[in-house]
Protein backbone atom coordinates (compact mmCIF):
# COMPACT_ATOMS: atom_id res chain seq x y z
CA UNK A 1 0.00 0.00 0.00
CA UNK A 2 2.85 2.58 1.10
CA UNK A 3 4.52 1.63 -2.16
CA UNK A 4 1.72 2.23 -4.17
CA UNK A 5 0.96 5.24 -2.97
CA UNK A 6 4.56 6.52 -3.22
CA UNK A 7 4.66 5.67 -6.87
CA UNK A 8 1.36 7.74 -7.28
CA UNK A 9 2.99 10.81 -5.63
CA UNK A 10 6.28 10.41 -7.68
CA UNK A 11 4.19 10.46 -11.23
CA UNK A 12 1.92 13.49 -10.25
CA UNK A 13 5.35 15.78 -9.35
CA UNK A 14 6.85 14.64 -12.67
CA UNK A 15 3.01 14.94 -14.63
CA UNK A 16 3.11 18.52 -13.11
CA UNK A 17 6.87 19.47 -13.87
CA UNK A 18 6.00 18.19 -17.66
CA UNK A 19 3.48 20.74 -17.89
CA UNK A 20 4.91 23.68 -16.41
CA UNK A 21 7.95 23.38 -18.28
CA UNK A 22 5.31 22.75 -21.46
CA UNK A 23 3.98 26.31 -20.55
CA UNK A 24 7.14 28.27 -20.12
CA UNK A 25 8.60 26.88 -23.29
CA UNK A 26 5.80 28.41 -25.16
CA UNK A 27 5.66 31.73 -23.33
CA UNK A 28 9.47 31.95 -24.25
CA UNK A 29 8.55 31.24 -27.80
CA UNK A 30 5.73 33.53 -27.75
CA UNK A 31 7.64 35.96 -26.05
CA UNK A 32 10.67 35.72 -29.29
CA UNK A 33 7.91 35.79 -31.85
CA UNK A 34 6.93 39.22 -30.32
CA UNK A 35 10.40 40.36 -30.25
CA UNK A 36 10.73 39.42 -33.64
CA UNK A 37 7.54 41.50 -34.50
CA UNK A 38 8.62 45.18 -35.56
CA UNK A 39 7.60 47.98 -33.70
CA UNK A 40 4.68 49.97 -35.88
CA UNK A 41 6.08 53.50 -36.98
CA UNK A 42 3.28 55.89 -35.93
CA UNK A 43 2.89 58.98 -37.83
CA UNK A 44 0.13 61.74 -36.58
CA UNK A 45 -3.07 60.78 -36.25
CA UNK A 46 -2.39 57.52 -38.03
CA UNK A 47 -4.22 55.40 -35.02
CA UNK A 48 -6.37 56.12 -32.12
CA UNK A 49 -7.00 54.23 -28.80
CA UNK A 50 -9.81 54.20 -27.02
CA UNK A 51 -9.61 53.15 -22.98
CA UNK A 52 -11.74 52.95 -19.73
CA UNK A 53 -10.06 53.52 -16.47
CA UNK A 54 -10.10 52.88 -12.99
CA UNK A 55 -8.26 55.61 -11.04
CA UNK A 56 -8.44 57.94 -7.91
CA UNK A 57 -10.26 60.64 -9.60
CA UNK A 58 -13.25 57.74 -10.80
CA UNK A 59 -14.40 55.54 -13.69
CA UNK A 60 -12.61 56.97 -16.79
CA UNK A 61 -12.93 56.92 -20.38
CA UNK A 62 -9.94 57.97 -23.06
CA UNK A 63 -8.76 58.31 -26.24
CA UNK A 64 -5.25 58.70 -27.71
CA UNK A 65 -3.61 59.32 -30.77
CA UNK A 66 0.13 59.85 -31.70
CA UNK A 67 1.18 63.41 -32.84
CA UNK A 68 4.57 61.67 -33.26
CA UNK A 69 6.29 58.18 -33.45
CA UNK A 70 7.10 58.59 -29.68
CA UNK A 71 4.41 61.31 -28.46
CA UNK A 72 0.92 60.54 -27.69
CA UNK A 73 -2.08 63.11 -27.24
CA UNK A 74 -4.51 61.69 -25.14
CA UNK A 75 -7.75 63.23 -23.34
CA UNK A 76 -9.07 61.50 -20.41
CA UNK A 77 -12.44 62.18 -19.09
CA UNK A 78 -13.07 60.43 -15.12
CA UNK A 79 -16.53 60.27 -12.69
CA UNK A 80 -16.62 60.28 -9.04
CA UNK A 81 -20.11 59.80 -7.67
CA UNK A 82 -20.43 58.37 -3.74
CA UNK A 83 -23.10 58.88 -1.51
CA UNK A 84 -21.20 58.18 1.98
CA UNK A 85 -23.73 56.86 4.28
CA UNK A 86 -22.95 59.33 7.37
CA UNK A 87 -24.08 58.55 10.93
CA UNK A 88 -26.69 60.36 12.90
CA UNK A 89 -25.80 61.67 15.91
CA UNK A 90 -27.25 63.22 18.54
CA UNK A 91 -27.18 67.48 18.44
CA UNK A 92 -28.86 70.02 20.71
CA UNK A 93 -31.56 73.04 19.55
CA UNK A 94 -31.30 75.90 21.62
CA UNK A 95 -34.70 77.93 21.32
CA UNK A 96 -34.82 82.04 22.02
CA UNK A 97 -35.58 82.22 26.11
CA UNK A 98 -33.23 78.76 26.62
CA UNK A 99 -35.18 76.23 25.98
CA UNK A 100 -32.95 73.66 24.30
CA UNK A 101 -33.30 69.90 24.24
CA UNK A 102 -31.38 67.23 21.95
CA UNK A 103 -32.45 66.32 18.72
CA UNK A 104 -31.15 64.11 15.90
CA UNK A 105 -31.62 64.83 11.94
CA UNK A 106 -34.54 63.29 10.21
CA UNK A 107 -32.11 62.80 7.29
CA UNK A 108 -28.38 63.08 6.26
CA UNK A 109 -27.51 63.47 2.49
CA UNK A 110 -23.75 63.77 1.35
CA UNK A 111 -23.55 63.66 -2.21
CA UNK A 112 -19.49 63.62 -3.50
CA UNK A 113 -19.88 64.51 -7.56
CA UNK A 114 -16.36 64.54 -9.41
CA UNK A 115 -15.71 65.48 -13.13
CA UNK A 116 -12.75 65.45 -14.23
CA UNK A 117 -11.21 66.16 -17.85
CA UNK A 118 -7.51 65.32 -18.20
CA UNK A 119 -5.72 66.77 -21.52
CA UNK A 120 -1.97 65.09 -21.32
CA UNK A 121 0.59 64.62 -23.66
CA UNK A 122 2.76 61.11 -23.36
CA UNK A 123 6.50 61.05 -24.40
CA UNK A 124 8.55 57.73 -24.51
CA UNK A 125 12.24 59.81 -24.36
CA UNK A 126 13.87 55.99 -24.73
CA UNK A 127 12.62 53.52 -27.12
CA UNK A 128 10.97 56.51 -29.81
CA UNK A 129 7.26 54.87 -28.91
CA UNK A 130 8.17 51.20 -28.73
CA UNK A 131 8.95 51.54 -25.09
CA UNK A 132 6.77 50.52 -21.82
CA UNK A 133 7.61 53.40 -19.53
CA UNK A 134 6.37 57.15 -20.46
CA UNK A 135 6.49 60.25 -19.24
CA UNK A 136 2.79 62.34 -19.19
CA UNK A 137 1.83 65.35 -18.22
CA UNK A 138 -0.70 68.10 -19.12
CA UNK A 139 -3.64 70.44 -17.27
CA UNK A 140 -6.98 68.88 -16.27
CA UNK A 141 -10.13 70.71 -15.61
CA UNK A 142 -12.50 69.87 -12.44
CA UNK A 143 -15.81 70.78 -11.02
CA UNK A 144 -16.08 73.56 -8.61
CA UNK A 145 -18.54 71.89 -6.56
CA UNK A 146 -17.48 68.73 -5.29
CA UNK A 147 -19.57 67.68 -1.99
CA UNK A 148 -23.00 68.52 -0.92
CA UNK A 149 -24.00 67.90 2.58
CA UNK A 150 -27.18 68.58 4.40
CA UNK A 151 -29.22 67.60 7.51
CA UNK A 152 -32.79 67.81 7.33
CA UNK A 153 -34.73 68.41 11.08
CA UNK A 154 -38.26 67.49 11.71
CA UNK A 155 -39.62 71.13 11.12
CA UNK A 156 -42.94 69.89 13.19
CA UNK A 157 -41.07 69.60 15.98
CA UNK A 158 -40.05 73.32 15.87
CA UNK A 159 -43.50 74.18 14.58
CA UNK A 160 -44.72 72.83 18.13
CA UNK A 161 -43.09 75.29 20.26
CA UNK A 162 -44.07 78.57 17.46
CA UNK A 163 -41.00 78.43 15.05
CA UNK A 164 -42.01 78.07 11.67
CA UNK A 165 -40.58 79.02 8.39
CA UNK A 166 -37.95 82.37 8.67
CA UNK A 167 -38.69 82.10 12.20
CA UNK A 168 -36.55 78.75 11.96
CA UNK A 169 -33.33 80.88 11.72
CA UNK A 170 -33.60 81.80 15.41
CA UNK A 171 -32.66 78.52 16.34
CA UNK A 172 -29.30 77.23 16.81
CA UNK A 173 -28.54 73.58 16.02
CA UNK A 174 -24.78 72.58 18.28
CA UNK A 175 -22.92 70.08 17.50
CA UNK A 176 -19.35 68.78 18.61
CA UNK A 177 -18.15 70.89 15.32
CA UNK A 178 -19.92 74.15 15.92
CA UNK A 179 -23.06 76.27 16.11
CA UNK A 180 -25.09 76.62 13.39
CA UNK A 181 -29.12 77.94 12.88
CA UNK A 182 -31.68 76.90 10.55
CA UNK A 183 -32.73 77.46 7.13
CA UNK A 184 -36.66 77.76 6.56
CA UNK A 185 -36.66 74.79 5.46
CA UNK A 186 -35.71 72.99 9.07
CA UNK A 187 -32.36 72.07 7.41
CA UNK A 188 -28.32 72.75 7.34
CA UNK A 189 -26.42 72.46 4.70
CA UNK A 190 -22.55 73.43 3.25
CA UNK A 191 -20.57 72.62 -0.12
CA UNK A 192 -17.28 71.69 -0.22
CA UNK A 193 -15.25 74.13 -3.25
CA UNK A 194 -11.85 72.55 -5.22
CA UNK A 195 -10.36 74.48 -7.76
CA UNK A 196 -11.26 74.16 -11.02
CA UNK A 197 -8.11 73.69 -12.95
CA UNK A 198 -4.75 71.92 -12.53
CA UNK A 199 -1.45 70.92 -13.89
CA UNK A 200 -0.29 66.99 -14.17
CA UNK A 201 2.71 65.03 -14.04
CA UNK A 202 2.95 61.40 -14.03
CA UNK A 203 4.74 58.19 -15.23
CA UNK A 204 2.74 56.11 -17.41
CA UNK A 205 3.31 51.79 -17.42
CA UNK A 206 2.07 50.59 -20.61
CA UNK A 207 1.48 52.12 -24.00
CA UNK A 208 -1.04 54.48 -24.71
CA UNK A 209 -1.76 52.84 -28.08
CA UNK A 210 -1.41 49.37 -27.50
CA UNK A 211 0.68 47.10 -29.73
CA UNK A 212 -1.65 44.68 -30.02
CA UNK A 213 -5.00 45.01 -30.48
CA UNK A 214 -5.72 45.58 -26.42
CA UNK A 215 -3.17 46.65 -23.62
CA UNK A 216 -3.54 47.12 -20.24
CA UNK A 217 -1.20 50.09 -18.57
CA UNK A 218 -1.09 51.90 -15.13
CA UNK A 219 -0.18 55.41 -14.44
CA UNK A 220 1.19 57.29 -11.10
CA UNK A 221 1.25 61.33 -11.21
CA UNK A 222 0.65 64.21 -9.04
CA UNK A 223 -2.09 66.55 -9.83
CA UNK A 224 -0.55 70.53 -8.64
CA UNK A 225 -3.96 72.38 -8.15
CA UNK A 226 -4.28 76.10 -8.75
CA UNK A 227 -6.86 77.62 -6.79
CA UNK A 228 -8.26 77.64 -3.09
CA UNK A 229 -10.00 74.52 -1.05
CA UNK A 230 -13.31 76.45 0.53
CA UNK A 231 -16.18 74.70 2.73
CA UNK A 232 -19.03 77.59 2.09
CA UNK A 233 -21.88 77.07 4.64
CA UNK A 234 -24.81 79.85 4.99
CA UNK A 235 -25.41 78.19 8.52
CA UNK A 236 -22.29 78.76 10.32
CA UNK A 237 -22.43 81.16 13.51
CA UNK A 238 -19.80 79.35 14.81
CA UNK A 239 -16.71 76.83 14.38
CA UNK A 240 -14.58 75.42 17.03
CA UNK A 241 -13.44 72.34 15.25
CA UNK A 242 -10.19 72.03 13.14
CA UNK A 243 -10.99 72.01 9.56
CA UNK A 244 -9.55 68.84 9.25
CA UNK A 245 -11.87 66.87 11.58
CA UNK A 246 -15.04 68.21 9.68
CA UNK A 247 -14.51 69.58 6.16
CA UNK A 248 -18.18 70.32 5.67
CA UNK A 249 -20.59 71.96 7.49
CA UNK A 250 -17.73 74.06 7.95
CA UNK A 251 -16.96 77.73 6.36
CA UNK A 252 -13.45 77.90 6.01
CA UNK A 253 -11.28 79.05 2.91
CA UNK A 254 -7.59 77.28 2.85
CA UNK A 255 -4.44 79.95 2.79
CA UNK A 256 -2.53 78.41 0.07
CA UNK A 257 -3.34 78.84 -3.88
CA UNK A 258 -1.28 75.72 -4.99
CA UNK A 259 -1.79 72.31 -3.66
CA UNK A 260 -0.57 68.88 -4.54
CA UNK A 261 -2.24 65.35 -4.76
CA UNK A 262 -1.89 61.68 -5.45
CA UNK A 263 -2.61 59.92 -8.53
CA UNK A 264 -3.34 55.90 -9.42
CA UNK A 265 -4.62 54.87 -12.18
CA UNK A 266 -5.06 51.15 -14.20
CA UNK A 267 -6.49 51.13 -17.69
CA UNK A 268 -7.36 48.73 -20.42
CA UNK A 269 -7.03 50.01 -23.66
CA UNK A 270 -8.33 49.10 -27.60
CA UNK A 271 -6.27 50.07 -30.43
CA UNK A 272 -9.18 51.17 -32.95
CA UNK A 273 -7.23 50.67 -36.42
CA UNK A 274 -4.43 48.21 -37.86
CA UNK A 275 -1.08 49.62 -38.33
CA UNK B 1 20.80 60.07 20.12
CA UNK B 2 18.29 57.34 19.60
CA UNK B 3 16.58 57.99 22.99
CA UNK B 4 17.00 61.65 22.47
CA UNK B 5 14.60 60.99 19.12
CA UNK B 6 12.55 58.44 21.21
CA UNK B 7 12.09 61.19 23.90
CA UNK B 8 11.10 63.89 21.17
CA UNK B 9 8.60 61.70 19.51
CA UNK B 10 7.14 60.75 22.66
CA UNK B 11 6.49 64.53 23.74
CA UNK B 12 5.27 65.18 20.26
CA UNK B 13 2.78 62.24 20.60
CA UNK B 14 1.67 64.09 24.04
CA UNK B 15 1.21 66.90 23.09
CA UNK B 16 -0.90 66.19 20.26
CA UNK B 17 -2.91 63.97 22.68
CA UNK B 18 -3.32 66.45 25.08
CA UNK B 19 -4.54 69.19 22.10
CA UNK B 20 -7.30 66.62 21.28
CA UNK B 21 -8.57 65.81 24.86
CA UNK B 22 -8.68 69.74 25.10
CA UNK B 23 -10.53 70.26 22.08
CA UNK B 24 -12.57 66.87 22.77
CA UNK B 25 -13.68 68.66 26.31
CA UNK B 26 -13.89 72.21 24.72
CA UNK B 27 -16.04 70.83 22.16
CA UNK B 28 -18.60 68.40 24.07
CA UNK B 29 -18.78 71.96 26.47
CA UNK B 30 -20.08 74.02 24.22
CA UNK B 31 -23.61 71.26 23.29
CA UNK B 32 -24.03 70.35 27.26
CA UNK B 33 -24.12 74.01 28.30
CA UNK B 34 -26.48 74.77 25.77
CA UNK B 35 -28.25 71.89 27.29
CA UNK B 36 -27.74 72.61 31.18
CA UNK B 37 -28.39 68.82 32.27
CA UNK B 38 -31.69 69.23 30.51
CA UNK B 39 -34.62 69.30 32.98
CA UNK B 40 -36.41 71.89 32.37
CA UNK B 41 -39.64 73.10 32.47
CA UNK B 42 -41.92 76.29 31.94
CA UNK B 43 -45.28 77.85 31.36
CA UNK B 44 -46.33 81.19 31.26
CA UNK B 45 -49.65 81.11 33.81
CA UNK B 46 -52.63 83.74 32.77
CA UNK B 47 -55.52 85.20 34.72
CA UNK B 48 -53.97 85.92 37.73
CA UNK B 49 -54.96 89.68 38.49
CA UNK B 50 -51.50 90.58 39.98
CA UNK B 51 -50.03 90.29 36.59
CA UNK B 52 -52.47 90.98 33.60
CA UNK B 53 -49.52 89.78 31.31
CA UNK B 54 -49.39 86.62 32.65
CA UNK B 55 -46.14 84.96 35.19
CA UNK B 56 -43.42 83.06 33.70
CA UNK B 57 -42.56 80.29 36.10
CA UNK B 58 -40.10 77.96 35.37
CA UNK B 59 -37.69 74.79 37.12
CA UNK B 60 -34.63 73.68 36.06
CA UNK B 61 -34.58 70.60 38.11
CA UNK B 62 -36.41 68.00 38.77
CA UNK B 63 -37.76 66.62 42.19
CA UNK B 64 -38.38 63.17 41.38
CA UNK B 65 -38.99 61.47 37.38
CA UNK B 66 -40.37 58.28 36.74
CA UNK B 67 -40.52 56.81 33.54
CA UNK B 68 -41.25 53.08 32.08
CA UNK B 69 -42.15 53.93 28.60
CA UNK B 70 -45.88 53.77 29.09
CA UNK B 71 -45.96 56.35 32.09
CA UNK B 72 -44.19 59.28 32.63
CA UNK B 73 -44.42 60.82 36.07
CA UNK B 74 -42.41 64.05 37.44
CA UNK B 75 -42.40 66.45 40.09
CA UNK B 76 -40.73 70.50 39.23
CA UNK B 77 -39.93 72.53 41.81
CA UNK B 78 -41.19 76.40 40.18
CA UNK B 79 -39.22 79.65 40.62
CA UNK B 80 -40.48 83.20 39.40
CA UNK B 81 -37.94 85.78 38.68
CA UNK B 82 -40.87 87.88 39.84
CA UNK B 83 -40.54 89.04 44.00
CA UNK B 84 -43.21 86.58 45.26
CA UNK B 85 -44.82 85.71 48.39
CA UNK B 86 -48.58 85.65 47.59
CA UNK B 87 -49.27 83.45 45.48
CA UNK B 88 -45.98 81.31 45.87
CA UNK B 89 -46.27 78.76 43.70
CA UNK B 90 -44.12 75.81 45.15
CA UNK B 91 -44.42 72.69 42.39
CA UNK B 92 -45.91 71.27 39.36
CA UNK B 93 -46.19 67.75 38.78
CA UNK B 94 -46.87 65.98 35.57
CA UNK B 95 -48.10 62.38 35.32
CA UNK B 96 -49.15 60.80 31.57
CA UNK B 97 -49.53 57.88 31.08
CA UNK B 98 -50.97 55.53 27.89
CA UNK B 99 -52.24 51.79 27.51
CA UNK B 100 -50.48 52.31 23.95
CA UNK B 101 -46.90 53.58 25.38
CA UNK B 102 -46.40 57.44 25.08
CA UNK B 103 -44.57 58.14 21.82
CA UNK B 104 -43.15 61.22 19.57
CA UNK B 105 -45.62 63.04 17.53
CA UNK B 106 -48.52 62.02 20.08
CA UNK B 107 -51.08 64.21 21.74
CA UNK B 108 -52.48 63.18 25.21
CA UNK B 109 -55.97 64.13 26.50
CA UNK B 110 -57.34 62.78 29.88
CA UNK B 111 -60.82 62.51 27.79
CA UNK B 112 -59.02 60.14 25.66
CA UNK B 113 -59.41 56.23 26.08
CA UNK B 114 -56.69 54.49 27.44
CA UNK B 115 -54.63 57.75 28.29
CA UNK B 116 -54.59 59.63 31.80
CA UNK B 117 -53.24 63.04 31.94
CA UNK B 118 -52.83 64.53 35.76
CA UNK B 119 -51.10 68.23 36.11
CA UNK B 120 -51.21 69.33 39.41
CA UNK B 121 -49.76 73.27 41.04
CA UNK B 122 -48.97 72.90 44.66
CA UNK B 123 -48.85 76.74 45.56
CA UNK B 124 -49.11 78.45 48.69
CA UNK B 125 -52.08 81.47 48.74
CA UNK B 126 -52.11 82.62 52.17
CA UNK B 127 -49.76 83.71 55.05
CA UNK B 128 -50.94 80.81 56.80
CA UNK B 129 -48.40 79.06 54.72
CA UNK B 130 -51.10 76.40 54.08
CA UNK B 131 -49.65 74.50 50.71
CA UNK B 132 -52.85 74.40 48.39
CA UNK B 133 -53.21 71.91 45.18
CA UNK B 134 -54.76 72.95 42.00
CA UNK B 135 -55.56 70.02 39.72
CA UNK B 136 -55.65 70.97 35.76
CA UNK B 137 -58.74 70.98 33.74
CA UNK B 138 -59.22 70.84 29.97
CA UNK B 139 -55.30 69.69 30.13
CA UNK B 140 -53.57 68.85 26.90
CA UNK B 141 -49.75 67.45 26.28
CA UNK B 142 -47.80 66.56 23.27
CA UNK B 143 -44.74 64.49 23.04
CA UNK B 144 -42.56 66.53 20.68
CA UNK B 145 -39.37 64.37 20.87
CA UNK B 146 -38.56 61.20 22.73
CA UNK B 147 -35.34 59.42 23.03
CA UNK B 148 -33.77 56.98 25.27
CA UNK B 149 -32.42 59.83 27.15
CA UNK B 150 -34.78 62.66 26.83
CA UNK B 151 -38.70 63.21 26.59
CA UNK B 152 -39.43 66.63 24.93
CA UNK B 153 -42.98 68.41 24.30
CA UNK B 154 -45.33 71.17 25.35
CA UNK B 155 -48.70 71.15 27.59
CA UNK B 156 -51.25 73.62 28.38
CA UNK B 157 -54.48 73.65 30.59
CA UNK B 158 -56.72 75.30 33.18
CA UNK B 159 -56.35 75.84 36.79
CA UNK B 160 -59.00 76.88 39.43
CA UNK B 161 -56.77 78.50 41.81
CA UNK B 162 -58.58 80.02 45.04
CA UNK B 163 -56.41 83.31 46.02
CA UNK B 164 -56.98 85.98 48.13
CA UNK B 165 -58.50 89.05 46.69
CA UNK B 166 -56.54 92.05 46.18
CA UNK B 167 -58.58 94.57 47.56
CA UNK B 168 -60.97 92.48 50.03
CA UNK B 169 -58.86 90.02 50.90
CA UNK B 170 -61.36 87.42 50.87
CA UNK B 171 -60.32 83.82 49.05
CA UNK B 172 -61.41 84.05 45.57
CA UNK B 173 -61.06 81.85 42.58
CA UNK B 174 -59.93 82.81 39.87
CA UNK B 175 -59.63 80.63 36.51
CA UNK B 176 -56.08 80.77 35.33
CA UNK B 177 -54.40 78.99 32.17
CA UNK B 178 -51.11 77.59 32.16
CA UNK B 179 -49.81 78.59 28.11
CA UNK B 180 -46.90 78.12 26.32
CA UNK B 181 -45.99 75.24 28.44
CA UNK B 182 -42.57 73.36 27.69
CA UNK B 183 -40.88 70.48 28.72
CA UNK B 184 -37.60 68.82 28.46
CA UNK B 185 -37.09 66.09 31.03
CA UNK B 186 -34.19 63.73 31.47
CA UNK B 187 -35.00 60.09 31.53
CA UNK B 188 -31.93 58.06 32.63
Amino acid sequence: MKNTGSLFRIQTVVRMFLLISLLMSSSAVDAKKREAEPFPVRTPFSNWSAGVSVSTMGIGLSAATPVHRSVMLRAEYSLLLLRPQVAVEMNVAALPGNRSFEISPSDITAKLESHTLRLLVDWDPIRNGAGLFWLTGGIFFQNRGILNYSEAYDADVFADFGYSGQDLRKIEIINDYGRYNLDPDATVSSTLYRPCFGMYFGLRFGRPIPKRRVGFSGEIGIPVYMGKVQGVSSNVLEYYAPSLLSPVLNQFETGFRVSAGFFLSLQLTFRLKND
Amino acid sequence: MKSHRLYSALKHAVCCLAVCLVFCSMSQCESERALDEGNDIDFILSGLPAFPEGLFLYSSSMSSVEFDGKRLDCEAPLVSDECLQIPDFKSLSVTVSSEFGLAAGKVYEASQEGTSLDIVLEYVAGESGEVLSATAENASLKVSLMSSRYVTGIFSCDFRLLLPDENTGDVTEYECHAQDGYFNIFLL
